[in-house]
């Protein structure tokens, strides 16, 4: 009798048959990588945690124009430009490397981005975690060729680590820890090494708009002469491309030069209109 | 048979659903999800799918990430849904059957009364069921922005396979 009044309950109508269907599809959540934390491999200048996909090739021009307050005559700095040309390519989905050529002081760029800590949703790390480590090499002609010039002279270095969170699908924040490294200094009393902190971030304001903003605090400064970097812009995402237009206190757009050789004090209008656009090809 | 309603389901958790855009448009996008769980009861002809979007496989890493955030916003509606029963309860399974089923499509938080025909047969005691029908991103609120409208088709080819396990 008890076994029959059991049986009654397990096959009874009452159970709706259809939630009952769904029950035996329910799965625990299981942790996935989340993705898209930026929308590019840049904020602005600096760099994100993000990386090209493995057998992506990413081309990225970038362009900052002259100073905003050089007028009219300058159309307001349209008339001069520094660039930069990089090609970024996937080797895994963790690792990628690239190659940049600057006009800033003719500087050539290698360098290699990898992923250490992906955040995952449904549990699993909170951040993501990415290195980047650069090497630039200048070629401008020596400014004193009669003098004994070591090629490692043109050489320097940076190191950083960025540390990222998306909050929700609209806010992303970044730390970035940073080491620059000059093989040659001007003076004997200046240090090789600095140090630096970046902070940045994006707010999507649309699905494919978002307002970003990036800030390197210098621990010390090489001089007085050299400001902390500030830039603001949008990122506007049309399928394979990324358009960033933003406005900066830096026109040099590789580490060490926006990081530490910053120039333009933004009180006084010193500012520079620039771009980035990057193209993505799949090369499976 | 003490309990005939638990002996007649039939269950997967890697059922196929793979889809593809229009062929005549610009960027052709199409995408593979192989852990796809279905129920059919054959019963009373009940059947459910559950598909985890997020799933959902591209050849393009971009065109995947973009599929995700743009369209289907996975964050916001991780999964999609569909129940609904046969119209006719089919008598005999050991030939394949076309049989019509209608029901209830949850996807991207739109719920959409649906009815497409599905083939049925079993083959050494496992019930194979396959379908295949369009949807509109129009009807379930995926918006095509303008900038690509002209790249990207509206009308989705969605194909279905599952062999589903007695439980």
């Amino acid at each position: 009798m008890r076994y029959l009044i059991i049986f009654a309950l397990i096959c009874s109508p009452i159970v709706k048959a259809q939630d009952d269907l769904f029950s035996l599809l329910e799965v625990e959540d299981i942790p996935q990588d989340v993705t898209a934390t930026f929308k590019g491999t840049r904020i602005i200048n600096g760099q994100s945690v993000e990386l090209p996909a493995k057998g992506n090739l990413q081309f990225l021009i970038e362009h900052r124009f002259g100073t905003i307050n050089s007028g009219a005559y300058e159309l307001w700095g349209l008339d001069q430009a520094q660039m930069r040309m990089s090609f970024d390519y996937g080797l895994t989905n963790n690792t990628a490397i690239g190659l940049a050529r600057n006009s800033f002081q003719k500087t050539f760029e290698a360098s290699i981005k990898s992923r250490l800590v992906r955040q995952k949703m449904n549990g699993g790390s909170l951040i993501s975690v990415t290195s980047y480590n650069a090497v630039f090499a200048n070629s401008i002609r020596w400014a004193n060729p009669e003098r004994a010039n070591l090629f490692s002279s043109r050489l320097s270095y940076a190191h950083q680590i960025m540390i990222a969170r998306k909050f929700n699908s609209s806010l992303s924040l970044q730390l970035t820890p940073s080491l620059i490294h000059r093989n040659l200094v001007d003076k004997k009393d200046i240090n090789n090494d600095y140090v630096a902190l970046g902070i940045g971030g994006r707010y999507k304001l649309t699905k494919r708009v978002s307002l970003n903003a990036e800030y390197f605090y210098q621990f010390k400064r090489l001089n007085e002469l050299f400001v902390n970097s500030l830039s603001i812009g949008f990122d506007i995402e049309t399928g394979g491309h990324v358009f960033q237009l933003h406005v900066t206190n830096s026109q040099g757009m590789f580490e060490r030069a926006f990081i530490g050789e910053t120039t333009g004090k933004w009180s006084a209008g010193d500012l520079y209109f620039g771009f980035n656009i990057s193209r993505v090809f799949g090369l499976k | 048979m003490l309990c005939p309603l638990m002996a007649q389901k039939y269950m997967t958790r890697n059922a196929e659903v793979y889809f593809l855009s229009d062929k005549d448009a610009v960027e052709v996008v199409e995408a593979t999800n192989n852990q796809v769980g279905a129920v059919i009861d054959l019963e009373n002809g009940e059947i459910a799918f559950q598909i985890q979007m997020r799933a959902f496989h591209f050849d393009i890493a971009l065109m995947e990430e973009h599929f995700n955030e743009n369209y289907v916003e996975s964050e916001l509606y991780p999964k999609a849904t569909f129940r609904g029963s046969f119209v006719k309860l089919p008598l005999e399974l050991a030939k394949e059957q076309e049989l019509v089923v209608k029901g209830i499509m949850d996807f991207h938080g739109v719920q959409k009364e649906m009815e497409f025909t599905v083939a049925l047969w079993f083959e050494e005691e496992v019930l194979h069921g396959t379908s295949k029908f369009s949807l509109l991103c129009s009807d379930f609120g995926i918006e095509i922005p303008k900038i690509v409208a002209d790249k990207l088709a509206n009308s989705i080819q969605v194909q279905v396979n599952a062999k589903l396990k007695k439980l």
